[in-house]
C-alpha cells in the first residue's frame, strides 16, 4: 500500500467518523448538552434553529441578563395585546456573552432576509464589559462558531479562536465523551454548579475560586516558584473581573451595530437590564459612572436608552440572584418593555 | 504545543504532508525538519531558540577540535568548555533562583532572584549535546561534518522538549540518504504508538490527575489513610501514564518521519527489583546517567562503601535533574537507598548462589514490594514541598475519619490491576492496533481527539515538560 493510499484511508475513517457522531449527536438533540450545567444558553441556538424560517419583530441580543432578564410570551402578549395585531419576539441572550459576539448575533438576527423592527441592544454592565472578554469569545468559539466562520477568520484572529473553532467542528466524539463525564467526574459535576454560583456572587462573573484551584493542582507538580507566579497570575486574573469596566472598542461594536440596523431598515433601541439592589448599593459610584456612559453612549450615536437598571416595578423577591431575573422578574420586564415598544412594531 | 492539543494535529499533518512531498529528495527534506523543529520549539518561547541554537553551536564547534586534536589537554580544554556553557546554561535558567532562595534561607544572604521561566526542554537536550561531545571525547563516535544534521539532532521536535534522550550515535546515522525513509508499516506502528500514548496520557494520567492526584495533593490534610492510599498509588500511575504517553506519541511520531527513536519505558511496574525498575523506567535517562556519571566514577567495581558512595551521588543527580527543589534529590536519594538495597541483596545472592524465585507468589510479593516503595517515594516528586510531603504521609495516619471516594479505589484497583497483572500491555494493544485497517486508525484518533475537546478547557501540559 503507497504512503498516500494509507494517509487517504487513515483521513477518510476520521471524517466519517466525525460526521456519523456529528449527525447522530445532532439528530439525537444532544449537542448543546453540557456536563457542569444544563442551562447556559445554548439551546437558543437550536430555538433559531428550528424557527429559521420565521420572521421577528423584535430581536433582543446581550448577556445572559437580556437572556434572564426578558420573557419573550410576556412581552408578545402584551404587544399583540396592546396592538391587535401578531408580534414574534426573539431573546438571542447569550449566557456568558459580550459584545465582543455582537457581530455573531447579530448574524442570527439578521439572516435569511430577516429584517426585525425593533433590535433590542442591552447596554448593561455585563454584556459591555472588558474584563470578560477573553473567556466569553473563547466560549463563543468553542461552542458555536460554524466551521466556515473559523476558516475565514483562521488567518486573522488569535490561535486560540481557531483552535476553539476547530475544537467545536468534532462535537459529536466531544459530545460524546460529555455525556459520559458525569461517570469520570462526578465530585467535579456535583459541586461545580454551586461553586460557580458562589464565585460568581463574589467576583461578578464566572472566574471563579474553583477555577483558581483547579488551574493550580494541575501545575501541582510545579516547582514552589512556579506554584507562586501561578497564583499571583490568577489573583490578576481575578481582579480583573470589574463588573462595571467599559470595554475598549466599544465605539466600533456600538457602529458596527448601528451600520446592520440601518441596512435593515430596523429600530435600534438599547436597554439596560435591571439589577439588584445588591449589586447596586455595592458600587453606587460605579453605577452612576456606568449610566453616564450609556447615556452618553446612546446620545453620541443618537438611539435610544432605556435603563431599568433600578426600576422600582422590578420588587427584590423578582431576581434569583445578584445579577439576574427570576421569571417574574422576566414577565414584569417584558411587560414594561412591550408597552414603550407598541408604537415601533405598528404595522 | 503540546502533543495533546490540536495546533499540534495541524502542525504534524503539515509536517507530515511536505515529508510525504520530500520524502525522495535528500536534500530538501532534513532542512525542512530542521526548520520544522525550530518552529516547533519557537512555538513555545521564540527567545529561547537562541538557547538552543547556543547549545547547537558550541557542541558542534567543540566536538570537531575535540576530534581535530590528539593533544589530550586540549581535548580535555574544549571538553569543559563544552561543560561549562552546557551546565551553565542549565544551572542558571534551571537552578539558580532555587540555590539563591535556599542560600537566603540558610544564611539570609540576599541574592537577587532571575524570576526567569524555565525555557522548555532544556534539560534534554543539554543532555543530548553533552553526550555527543563525551562521546568524541572517549572516541566513540566521529563528529558529523554537517551542522544541519547536528542541529536536527539536537532539535529533532518529537524528542525535543521531553526526552526520550537520543544518543548521537543512535540519530545521526539515521540522517544517512535513505536510511530514515518511511514506509506503510512504519507509519502504522507510529500511529498505533501515537493512540497508545494519548490514550495514556489523557484518559489515564488525566483522568486520575483531576480526578485524584490533584484534589488529593491539594488539600492532604481532608483525606483519611484510605483516600491517600488510593491516591498514593493513582498518582504513582498518573505520572507513568503522562510520561510514557508522551514518550510513545514522541516515538510514534518519529516512526511516522521514518526515525526510529530509542524505547523509553518497558513496563515498570511489573519490576522485581529496584534495579531492574530503574532499568524499565526512563531508560533513555538511567543510561545517560550510567554511562556519562556512574561509570566514569567507578560504578560497582571498587570498595563497597565507595559503590554506595556512587550510587548515592548519582541518584541525588537524577533527583536534581528533575527539579528545581528539595523534595526533588530527597527523593533521588531515597530511590538511591531503594537501588543500595537492591544491590546488596542481588550481591549476597550471587555469593551464596542463589536465584531470584520465580514462584508466582513470590514474583507478586516482589513486584509488590517495589511497586509501594516506589508508590511511597513517589510523594516526595509529586508534593510541592518538603513540608506538604510530610502533610500526605500524616493523611495516611489518619484513618478512616477523611474523606474517601469508593470511585477513586475502583479507578485505582483498575490500574493496579491492568499494570501489574499483565505483563506486556501495552505490547498487547500495540499488536491489536497495527492489525486494525488505517480507517479504525482514524476513527480512534478522532474519538481520542473528542475526549481531550470534551474533558480539557485547554491542553493539559505534560508533567515532564517542567524538567
Amino acid at each position: 500500500m503507497s504512503i498516500s493510499f494509507l494517509y487517504a484511508r487513515t483521513i477518510l475513517g476520521a471524517v466519517l467518523t466525525v460526521a456519523l457522531l456529528n449527525f447522530s449527536i445532532e439528530a439525537m438533540g444532544m449537542r448543546w448538552r453540557h456536563t457542569d450545567a444544563s442551562d447556559r444558553g445554548y439551546e437558543i441556538f437550536e430555538v433559531y434553529k428550528e424557527h429559521a424560517s420565521q420572521k421577528p419583530d423584535v430581536v433582543a441580543i446581550g448577556s445572559s441578563m437580556t437572556r434572564w432578564g426578558l420573557l419573550p410570551p410576556s412581552l408578545k402578549e402584551k404587544a399583540e395585546y396592546n396592538l391587535r395585531q401578531p408580534v414574534e419576539v426573539w431573546n438571542l441572550g447569550l449566557h456568558g456573552g459580550t459584545s465582543t459576539q455582537i457581530d455573531s448575533l447579530l448574524d442570527l438576527a439578521f439572516s435569511n432576509g430577516r429584517q426585525p423592527n425593533v433590535l433590542l441592544l442591552e447596554l448593561g454592565p455585563s454584556f459591555w464589559n472588558g474584563a470578560r472578554i477573553d473567556n466569553s469569545t473563547l466560549l463563543y468559539w468553542r461552542w458555536f462558531a460554524p466551521l466556515s466562520h473559523t476558516l475565514e477568520r483562521a488567518f486573522s484572529q488569535p490561535w486560540e479562536q481557531t483552535n476553539e473553532g476547530l475544537v467545536n467542528s468534532i462535537y459529536g466524539p466531544r459530545a460524546l465523551w460529555l455525556n459520559l463525564a458525569p461517570i469520570l467526574y462526578p465530585e467535579k459535576r456535583r459541586d461545580r454548579l454551586q461553586k460557580e454560583e458562589k464565585s460568581r456572587l463574589q467576583f461578578g462573573s464566572f472566574w471563579g475560586s474553583n477555577d483558581l484551584r483547579r488551574d493550580l493542582g494541575r501545575h501541582g507538580a510545579l516547582p514552589p516558584i512556579a506554584v507562586r507566579a501561578a497564583k499571583a497570575q490568577k489573583s490578576d486574573q481575578l481582579l480583573l473581573v470589574r463588573p462595571w469596566e467599559v470595554p475598549f472598542g466599544w465605539e466600533e461594536q456600538l457602529q458596527s451595530v448601528l451600520r446592520r440596523c440601518e441596512e435593515n431598515g430596523t429600530h435600534l433601541i438599547a436597554w439596560v437590564p435591571p439589577v439588584s439592589a445588591e449589586l447596586r448599593n455595592g458600587a453606587l459610584k460605579e453605577m452612576a459612572e456606568w449610566n453616564l456612559w450609556a447615556s452618553s453612549a446612546a446620545t453620541s450615536q443618537n438611539f435610544p436608552l432605556w435603563n431599568y437598571i433600578d426600576e422600582p416595578s422590578v420588587l427584590p423577591g423578582m431576581f434569583f440572584n445578584m445579577s439576574h431575573l427570576a421569571p417574574t422578574g422576566a414577565m414584569q420586564v417584558g411587560v414594561l418593555l412591550a408597552d414603550r415598544l407598541s408604537p415601533y412594531l405598528k404595522k | 504545543m503540546t502533543f495533546n492539543s490540536l495546533g499540534f494535529l495541524l502542525f504534524f499533518t503539515v509536517v507530515l504532508a511536505v515529508d510525504l512531498l520530500l520524502r525522495h529528495q535528500g536534500r530538501g527534506r532534513k532542512p525542512f525538519l530542521l526548520i520544522a523543529s525550530w518552529f516547533f520549539y519557537a512555538c513555545w518561547d521564540w527567545r529561547f531558540l537562541a538557547l538552543i541554537l547556543f547549545s547547537t553551536g558550541l557542541d558542534f564547534l567543540v566536538g570537531t577540535k575535540i576530534h581535530g586534536t590528539e593533544n589530550p589537554k586540549r581535548r580535555r580544554a574544549w571538553l569543559y568548555a563544552s561543560l561549562v556553557g552546557n551546565l551553565g546554561i542549565l544551572g542558571t535558567f534551571k537552578y539558580y533562583d532555587f540555590f539563591a532562595e535556599s542560600l537566603a534561607e540558610w544564611t539570609g544572604a540576599n541574592l537577587p532572584l532571575l524570576d526567569i521561566a524555565l525555557p522548555i526542554g532544556i534539560s534534554f537536550y543539554t543532555f543530548q549535546t553533552l553526550s555527543y561531545t563525551l562521546d568524541i571525547y572517549r572516541k566513540e563516535l566521529t563528529p558529523t561534518k554537517s551542522f544541519s544534521d547536528f542541529a536536527l539532532f539536537v532539535a529533532f521536535f518529537p524528542q525535543l522538549v521531553a526526552g526520550p534522550i537520543v544518543r548521537a550515535k543512535e540519530f545521526l546515522p539515521q540522517l544517512r540518504p535513505g536510511v530514515s525513509r518511511p514506509n506503510s508499516s512504519k507509519i502504522q506502528e507510529g500511529l498505533s504508538d501515537i493512540l497508545i500514548g494519548l490514550f495514556k496520557k489523557v484518559v489515564i494520567a488525566d483522568t486520575i490527575g483531576r480526578g485524584i492526584g490533584d484534589p488529593f495533593f491539594a488539600n492532604p490534610d481532608a483525606y483519611g489513610t484510605l483516600g491517600a492510599i488510593c491516591a498514593i498509588y493513582a498518582v504513582a500511575f498518573q505520572f507513568y501514564g503522562d510520561f510514557d504517553g508522551y514518550s510513545r506519541i514522541a516515538i510514534g511520531c518519529g516512526k511516522m518521519l521514518g526515525f526510529e527513536l530509542p524505547e523509553n519505558f518497558r513496563s515498570p511496574f511489573t519490576s522485581r527489583t529496584m534495579i531492574d525498575l530503574l532499568r524499565r523506567w526512563h531508560i533513555t535517562l538511567s543510561t545517560w546517567m550510567r554511562d556519562y556519571l556512574y561509570f566514569p566514577l567507578g560504578g560497582n567495581r571498587c570498595s563497597p562503601k565507595r559503590a554506595l558512595f556512587n550510587v548515592a551521588a548519582t541518584m541525588f543527580l537524577v533527583g536534581l535533574w528533575h527539579g528545581a527543589g528539595w523534595n526533588f534529590p530527597i527523593w533521588g536519594l531515597l530511590l538511591g537507598l531503594g537501588l543500595m538495597v537492591s544491590h546488596l541483596r542481588e550481591n549476597a545472592r550471587k555469593a551464596n548462589g542463589v536465584q531470584l524465585s520465580n514462584s508466582p507468589i513470590a514474583i507478586l510479593f516482589q513486584r509488590a514490594c517495589v511497586f509501594n516503595y516506589w508508590c511511597l517515594v513517589g510523594v516526595f516528586f509529586r508534593a510541592p514541598t518538603f513540608p506538604e510531603a510530610i502533610d500526605v504521609f500524616s493523611s495516611l495516619l489518619r484513618g478512616l475519619s477523611g474523606h474517601f471516594e469508593p470511585l477513586h479505589a475502583f479507578l485505582t484497583t483498575l490500574c493496579l490491576a491492568w499494570f501489574c497483572i499483565s505483563a506486556r500491555p501495552d505490547q498487547w494493544v500495540g499488536e491489536k492496533l497495527n492489525r486494525l485497517s488505517p480507517e479504525f486508525q482514524g476513527a480512534i484518533l478522532v474519538l481520542l481527539l473528542g475526549f481531550i475537546a470534551a474533558v480539557q478547557t485547554s491542553a493539559t501540559p505534560f508533567i515532564y515538560f517542567q524538567f
